[in-house]
């Protein structure tokens, strides 16, 4: 196969595994705008 | 001064680093102490277990030794009535495990309102921790007509009293010191309960000190808590984590109900009585305001029909500003991805690695972050409304509507939080006391438009519309109705809910609604920092790693080659087996014949047939399967199918090629109709798979969250398909 080729589809691994893992992660349930504590811009009690 | 002294101060000097608690009454300027005290120096993360937002900052004492501040939720009081407000009681206590106690304590006082906000500071000085109050808000007591004798109230109360107007960084210099004080001393208690409290708290507190090892104030303390809490049902699930003497506490209550004395009336009442006299020496008020500033404002801005008609043109702005505002510098941001892509196409030699750049992960993550000005203009006027405190009066109109529904007026922030993102919006849902109307709110909070749903409104209401004089506006339009779309479906469906699964009882809002306030540059600014990196992270890993991903899906399998030819093949039969050369433009269908025999293509095909009568093809359907790990993702995924069919054009605009996509049998794809069909579609479909086990979280059960995600996707499939096959029967395309 072409170095090419293994590159990329060694990416493709790589992002495969980071989605599993992110998917089966326990602990908080992740959210799904990135941040952990999703920064709601002061939305609730200050 | 001269200070009493209960005990020697809990502070450790052996610990590492000074720790302060910051605790107050919601809305007495507590946060904007805090972000002026730390900076940027802060970490948000959530508090386990409970999913509460902990916030965590530092900063420097004036010998530059390292202080840390722990931002805790608002209360009114140390008795929680939700589950944020446990948190804080929890916290003061030491009651964590993932969070030390404090070893002192910063109690914001709003100058506005003494009286009420004093009660909380009298509970915290019972802790026995060393305590600095601070009075914010000055400059608005002064202008209502306040004067504070702050040497009497450091008198009465026996701790350091700061007086500070943090918008203008009036008091800021002595709060530093005064937190920078190496001896901080507790202070006892100097007001007394009822002799009946007094000998119950006598008692019991005792147990706790020898049995336990915990110090003389802190068991006061807990005892009066429990002797207020314990027994009270509806904060039952509150308490967890108090260790006092159950049967003691159970003793004592019978025991005054048998003397039909109000023990936890009476310790309210002592509380609020020793504060009334301090105040009768330490505040004096001037002659009775005319209405003041907020007053005025607010009896046109509160009023039924031109608040009303003031929140839509707000809104009306907001949204115009994102279209026409953000295309600046999206147009740059386009620009820049764009000589990114023609660049490393230049670079690499031509391969796999190459296309997976070009193709895969600059389409991809490019075309999601052109977005990145419409999203930090959206929570810059989310900010904005919020510091000025016009979003508490958003809440006010709005509860007129959402009480007949069935939704409590606290459910405001929460559902307002989901248009940021309706994670956080459910989990804001502890913030309800009632339990039926937080489940009610939990289960529509998804259809408020949510931030990652804003790429893909206006990439297809872009589509829909050409730019023309009038083009702004009616994008505005389309884009406020999607909004309103969705809203309108929040309160007819809590009102079904209301009706049929989830009956009972409604509790009354009682709202505080804070001064008008010009917003705080800094925190507007802190927000918009906030969320552009928590967009930018997720780009760079969410959506990378899916671009990356569905790079692959839309390129493999590859199309089967020519068959190899051996030398001794005879010369007709080599004739026979070569496949004619495909004509010039044909090569836009090669490419597009190979996405559709790529996985992702296969897939896209086997549940056209489901999507086709909402108007979809395929290659939106492949859209709608990418969106289940986040929405904005459509946008990228359109990007790298359409750069795929579209051949080596890598940088033909992501519009022109939806304009200029077509089916199988030549008519477009992209027209009027499907786009407000998939717009509608997004509006409604719980596509943000991480909902569902937040959902299930908050509701401690997975009917629930499995109701949620079927009753949504029915909503949506149904909504699409009527917008969809109702335009067509009204002769639209």
């Amino acid at each position: 196969m072409h170095s090419q080729e293994l590159i990329a589809l060694a990416l493709v691994g790589m992002a495969v595994v980071y989605l599993l893992y992110r998917a089966l992660r326990k602990g908080k349930p992740g959210c799904g705008c990135g941040g952990e504590g999703c920064g709601k811009p002061g939305l609730g009690k200050k | 001064m001269a200070t009493e002294v209960s005990e020697t101060s809990t502070a450790s000097a052996t610990r590492g680093m000074l720790t302060y608690a910051v605790v107050g009454n919601p809305n007495s300027g507590k946060t904007t102490l805090f972000n002026a005290l730390t900076g940027l120096r802060q970490k948000v993360a959530n508090y386990p277990g409970v999913t509460v937002e902990k916030k965590v900052g530092w900063c420097y004492s004036q010998h530059g030794k390292k202080i840390q501040l722990i931002d805790l939720p608002g209360t009114y009081s140390l008795s929680p009535r939700s589950r944020d407000e446990s948190i804080a009681r929890d916290v003061l206590f030491g009651l964590r495990a993932d969070t030390p106690a404090p070893d002192r304590v910063i109690c914001v006082v709003d100058a506005c309102d003494l009286q009420r906000n004093l009660y909380l500071a009298l509970q915290v000085i019972e802790l026995g921790l060393p305590t600095i109050v601070v009075l914010t808000m000055m400059d608005l007591a002064k202008k209502a007509g306040h004067v504070i004798d702050v040497k009497a109230l450091h008198a009465e109360l026996g701790v350091p009293v700061i007086a500070c107007a943090l918008r203008d960084g009036v008091g800021l210099l002595e709060l530093k010191l005064a937190i920078s004080v190496a001896d901080l001393k507790p202070v006892a208690r100097r007001w007394r309960y009822a002799e009946p409290i007094e000998a119950a708290v006598a008692e019991i507190h005792e147990k706790l000190e020898t049995d336990q090892g915990r110090t003389h104030a802190w068991a006061e303390a807990e005892t009066l808590l429990q002797l207020t809490d314990f027994g009270k049902e509806e904060v039952a699930h509150l308490d967890t984590n108090l260790p006092v003497d159950r049967a003691a506490v159970t003793r004592w209550q019978q025991q005054f109900e048998r003397d039909q004395f109000d023990w936890r009336r009476s310790i309210v009442e002592s509380r609020y009585d020793f504060t009334g006299k301090m105040l009768d020496e330490a505040l004096h008020s001037g002659p009775p305001q005319s209405k003041n500033f907020s007053d005025r404002v607010d009896e046109v801005l509160t009023h039924p029909v031109f608040g009303s008609f003031f929140m839509a043109a707000i809104m009306a702005l907001v949204f115009y500003t994102i279209f026409t505002l953000a295309s600046y510098p999206m147009d740059l941001i386009e620009g820049g991805f764009g000589a990114l892509s023609e660049w490393v196409g230049k670079t690499l030699p031509e391969g796999a690695l190459s296309s997976l750049l070009v193709d895969g992960v600059i389409a991809g993550v490019g075309g999601v972050v052109i977005f990145l000005p419409q999203i930090l203009l959206l929570f810059f006027f989310i900010s904005v409304m919020e510091e000025s405190g016009y979003l508490a009066r958003m809440a006010l109109l709005l509860d007129r509507v959402m009480s007949k529904v069935g939704l409590h007026g606290r459910s405001f922030l929460p559902l307002l939080s989901g248009y940021a993102c309706a994670i956080p919006g459910i989990m804001a849902t502890r913030t309800i006391e009632n339990e039926r109307g937080r489940l009610i709110t939990i289960l529509v909070t998804p259809w408020m438009s949510c931030s990652a749903r804003l790429p893909v409104y206006s990439l297809l209401i872009a589509a829909m519309v050409p730019d023309s004089e009038h083009g702004a506006w009616i994008k505005t339009g389309l884009m406020m109705a999607m909004y309103a779309l969705g809203t309108l479906f929040v309160f007819l469906f809590a009102w079904i809910f209301k009706k049929t699964l989830i009956k009972g009882e409604q509790s009354a809002l009682v709202m505080e609604l804070p001064t008008y306030r010009a917003p705080m540059v800094r925190a507007v600014l802190g927000v918009m920092w906030e969320r552009s990196i928590l967009f930018l992270k997720k780009a760079g890993t969410v959506i990378l790693a899916i671009s990356i991903v569905l790079w692959f899906l839309t390129t493999y399998p590859k199309p089967p080659e020519s068959p190899e030819i051996k030398a001794d093949t005879p010369a007709t039969e080599v004739v026979a087996n070569t496949p004619a050369a495909a004509p010039a433009e044909g090569g836009t269908e090669v490419a597009s014949d190979a996405l559709a025999n790529s996985y992702a293509g296969r897939m896209g095909k086997w549940m056209e047939p489901v999507i086709a009568p909402l108007g979809f093809d395929w290659k939106i359907g492949i859209g709608l399967v990418t969106s289940f790990a986040a929405r904005e993702v459509f946008v990228g995924t359109m990007s790298i199918i359409h750069n795929v069919g579209d051949g080596e054009d890598n940088e033909q605009p992501l519009l022109d090629a939806l304009r200029s996509d077509k089916r199988d049998d030549g008519s477009p794809v992209f027209t009027p109709l499907t786009c407000l069909s998939l717009m509608v579609f997004y509006v409604f479909a719980l596509q943000c798979l991480s909902t569902i086990p937040v959902t299930w979280r908050e509701t401690n059960s997975w009917k629930w969250a499995l109701f949620q995600l079927g009753y949504m996707t029915a909503v949506a499939y149904g909504m699409s398909f009527l917008v969809y096959q109702g335009g067509r029967l009204l002769g639209f395309s």
